[in-house]
């Protein structure tokens, strides 16, 4: 791959990648959310991957970190939802983030949206669903690139 | 008019830190992106949330403050947990045979 590219594709795909991070924190207001964020940040890693190889890339996910990554996100994802049934009934009902007046207002304050939608849940549904998003794109092209073709050539394995 | 919201920001750190922390640039690559680089990737990035401004009724900032947490997240994810990712991608694929 050309010089130009090496030089600029890293940076790049940085700055692709807060875009996406800025969409998910921005998905119950503005035109974006999980899905679409965990999309850019992959697609910058995908940017950089097809610029300098699997092998060069300055940006490394593991198989084991991609998984966890995966994980991490369906099971905030579920445990989210199974608050809303256990609290209200109903499965991911939007709780807020002031259980039953329980919280203390300093730790509300953190957990808080303050607009005046007040969203509750719903960024932090977009957060593990782009940690979903994110994880399941990477890998497949991280797999897909990681193929390695296998031919049967006279009885013995052979790859290419 | 909300000035500062903690919970989104501390969020778009986080997301950055998983991300920079496995940032790492080895010799053999001959990528050569120094601290400069990375200071000139932040100034860059601090231009584009100015010009990207800041979300809906969080007018208070002008500039969009999940972009600057984010690079501010991978630098600092590069520079503290970056050493400790690992060439694993390869070497995993090549174990399980995908």
């Amino acid at each position: 791959m050309s010089t130009i590219l090496k030089i600029f594709v890293f940076p790049a795909a940085l700055i692709i990648m807060c875009l996406g991070i800025d969409t998910i924190l921005g998905g119950h207001i503005t035109p974006g959310g999980g899905f679409q964020g965990g999309a850019i940040i992959a697609g910058g890693f995908i940017f950089c991957v097809m610029v300098y190889g699997l092998k060069d890339t300055p940006i490394r996910f593991s198989k084991e970190f991609i998984v966890g990554l995966e994980s991490a996100g369906a099971l905030i994802y579920v445990f989210l939802g199974l608050a809303g049934l256990i609290f209200s009934g109903y499965y991911l009902y939007n709780l807020g983030v002031d259980i039953y007046h329980i919280i203390p207002p300093f730790i509300k304050n953190i957990f808080d949206y303050p607009d005046p939608l007040h969203a509750g849940i719903i960024p932090y549904l977009n957060f593990v669903v782009g940690l979903e998003v994110f994880g399941s794109l990477t890998a497949v092209v991280i797999a897909f690139l990681g193929f390695k073709k296998e031919i049967v050539v006279d009885g013995e394995d052979e790859e290419i | 008019m909300v000035y500062f919201y903690a919970g989104p920001t501390i969020l778009g750190f986080i997301l950055g830190l998983i991300l920079g922390s496995r940032v790492r640039i080895y010799p053999e690559s001959k990528l050569n992106f120094t601290l400069g680089s990375f200071i000139a990737i932040l100034l860059a990035a601090s231009i584009i949330a100015y010009l990207e401004g800041p979300f809906p009724y969080y007018t208070g900032l002008p500039l969009a403050p999940g972009f600057i947490s984010g690079i501010l997240g991978i630098i600092i994810g590069k520079v503290t947990l970056g050493r400790f990712a690992k060439d694993e991608h390869m070497k995993s694929n090549e174990r399980d045979h995908i």
